[in-house]
């Protein structure tokens, strides 16, 4: 057995044998007498009309199997097909070059494919494969040939190309392996949206596999085993029905509670950047927002967006799902997020710098508006308001201050708002975490960003990949902290959430309970898994387990206890 | 005419936004030419359109040229504020 390695282009696993797909290569005559020019203009012309045809159905039978969005790379193609600069240049070559209608396509597609793959994004040159497959389609066309072939078993090709793999029956394929591509590129699209395991760019590996031999695609690593032992293939096999298996216990687990055996609720929640995210929240079985990022509103605006305007997002939010709790974020800019209208001058450390609640008690007037907005909105649902960045009581105190003068305000007017809208903070700056059972007394609940929080903790930037290492939210340090926040929540009588990534990982679960977080917001995506977990904890136990991990001396030690703790699951 | 617009849907002058680009292009008798970083291309093609690597954020001048040119610019303007219909 040997290995290659690829892209994990499409997550899964394929067992079968190979089956190279047939480069088409035809032979064609290239010069043609300079009188022919107007006959070879015709055949082109007879040919396009033909190509667009081809497309035509392609188009429809790809959007009744695949979906609409996998049609639409064919109703780009026939765009290009007529397209009058891909035209021009054909004709150029007819006319100028002395070149048959074969040779003018080839060279056309060829030299506007070499610009796109000029272009500076990826997804640009990709689209040089498109160009190239109507160029072959033509040229088939103009040879007198038909598109249908017949592939079983795992499709090994230099590219699989949008008229390649539309014409192939995707029952009969079980994983796909190509020497180019990434994961934008069309065979990755593709094998995703039909689910079926690549492993793509592989580059001149490919020429070493041959028909019929036996190989393991592993589409989660973008791996190819080839020639495989029988063992590796039983293990393989294995793991396939376990993928099976958990695909399905998934998807049963959707709308059940997620409560402990011991009946213990632990809120799972998602995080949003807009509005339009509710309908995926209510889909992923989720009980609310844990948080609504608020930034969406305000950057790429050339002006502050006006009191109404915010009003209108944050009942939009509140209203999808109005008997749930929707935890709302206040603006969370500055830093990396510059705001247009305000400016504000470079700063050496941004991320240490005038962002987030520093920012919004410098520009009271933006900070009040939204405060004033989010008071309007909370007559729709269960609005819970929460500072970032908090890092003393004193900035805690100015920013309950500001809304407290803000519903001042609105009783004055005469406005309709809640009165005990909950207000909460998130936990990301080390300070607060020292202070937890100060911040306590002035909150109604706490939220934990772990994200932010590994950054200041660990001193580490979590984009500089040479102190990657210290960006865990295992580490030691991070762990105590988490366990500090909710120990002080927790005597206090306040509830303690988290919304940072740690939060959708499972593995941190058993550990996230055991520490007394009542309260999981994460991707919609992290939900099922998440929720299956909960359900097979017991309470007293993750305490137990909580209190052995905060004695264990660094990450790798967590990691792995956890990891021994979460064999003890089904999945 | 000319005109200068900005793009601001989130994938820039990708594959379904530049051809509706085209299409909408394509629907007026006026010649329409675009320009981008010193490169410009025919606003009916598909493939110019792309070859400019147009990105979010990227202003486009817009040169029209015939009977139908106001119309087109307005068309094309909208098109692009609307943000291709893009969420």
């Amino acid at each position: 057995m040997w290995k290659i390695k690829g892209i994990a282009a499409s997550a899964g696993i394929a067992i079968g044998k190979i089956m190279h797909m047939q480069e088409a290569v035809h032979d064609f005559c290239r010069l043609v007498d300079a009188s022919q020019a107007p006959a070879e203009k015709e055949r082109f012309y007879t040919a396009q009309q033909a190509a667009e045809k081809e497309l035509e159905i392609l188009q429809e039978r790809t959007a009744a199997n695949m979906g609409e969005q996998q049609a639409e790379v064919f109703a780009a193609h026939k765009l290009m097909v007529t397209d009058p600069s891909f035209v021009e240049v054909v004709l150029n070559h007819i006319d100028n070059h002395q070149a048959s209608a074969e040779a003018a396509v080839e060279d056309a597609a060829n030299e506007i494919a070499a610009m796109f793959a000029g272009l500076d994004s990826e997804y640009m040159q990709e689209r040089a494969a498109d160009i190239k497959d109507i160029g072959k389609r033509l040229v088939r066309i103009l040879l007198g040939g038909t598109a249908e072939v017949n592939y079983t078993g795992i499709l090994a090709a230099q590219d699989l190309l949008p008229s390649d793999t539309a014409a192939l029956d995707l029952n009969c394929v079980s994983g796909f392996i190509t020497a180019l591509g990434g994961k934008t590129s069309h065979s990755s699209i593709l094998a995703r949206a039909a689910g079926i395991p690549a492993v793509v760019g592989i580059g001149s590996e490919l020429e070493k596999l041959t028909n019929g031999d036996t190989v393991i695609v592993d589409g989660h690593v973008g791996e190819v085993l080839v020639d495989p032992e029988e063992d590796v293939i039983a293990d393989y096999r294995l793991r396939i029905k376990k993928e099976q298996e958990r695909a399905a216990l998934l998807a049963s687990v959707g709308h059940l509670p997620s409560e402990t055996l011991d009946g213990h609720h632990i809120e799972l929640a998602c995080n949003i950047g807009t509005p339009g995210d509710m309908e995926k929240v209510i889909a992923a079985g989720a009980e609310g927002v844990g948080l609504f990022r608020t930034e969406f509103l305000f950057l790429d605006k050339t002006s502050v967006p006006t009191e109404e305007e915010q009003v209108e997002s944050y009942k939009a939010v509140l209203a999808a799902m109005p008997d749930k709790k929707i935890v709302i974020r206040t603006l969370d800019a500055g830093g990396d997020k510059q705001l247009p209208f305000i400016g504000g001058l470079p700063e050496a450390n941004p991320a240490l710098g005038l962002r987030a609640i520093r920012l919004c008690m410098v520009y009271q007037d933006v900070f009040k508006t939204q405060l004033r907005a989010l008071l309007r909105a909370s007559v729709a649902g269960n609005l819970h308001i929460m500072f970032p960045m908090i890092a003393t009581v004193d900035e805690l105190l100015s920013a309950k201050a500001l809304l407290q003068e803000a519903a001042k305000e609105l009783t004055q007017e005469g406005i309709p708002y809640k009165s005990d809208v909950a207000v909460g903070i998130m936990v990301e700056v080390p300070a607060a975490a020292a202070i937890a059972d100060i911040l306590a007394e002035e909150v109604d609940f706490f939220s934990i960003g772990t994200n932010d929080l590994v950054q200041y903790t660990m001193a580490a930037d979590r984009m500089n990949e040479h102190v990657a290492y210290l960006s865990d939210y295992f580490q030691p340090p991070v762990v105590r902290l988490i366990g500090n926040v909710a120990k002080a929540a927790q005597k206090a009588g306040k509830w303690v959430g988290m919304c940072g990534e740690m939060a959708g990982d499972p593995l941190a679960t058993p550990l996230l309970v055991g520490l007394g977080l009542t309260e999981l917001s994460m991707n919609g995506r992290a939900v099922p898994i998440v929720k299956h977990r909960i359900r097979q904890l017991d309470v007293k136990q993750t305490q137990k387990w909580a209190d052995e991990i905060l004695s264990l001396r660094t990450a790798s030690d967590i990691k792995k206890r956890l990891e021994e703790i979460a064999l003890e699951f089904e999945i | 005419m000319e005109l200068n617009l900005q793009i601001k849907n989130q994938a820039g002058l990708h594959a379904r936004p530049a051809a509706m680009f085209a299409q909408k292009a394509s629907s007026f008798k006026s010649n329409i030419l675009i320009f981008k970083d010193g490169k410009n291309g025919n606003a009916k093609s598909i493939i110019s359109i792309m070859g400019l690597g147009v990105k979010k954020g990227d202003t486009l001048l817009v040169k029209i040229d015939g009977p139908d040119a106001a119309d087109a610019g307005a068309a094309l303007k909208k098109l692009v504020d609307d943000k291709f219909g893009e969420e």
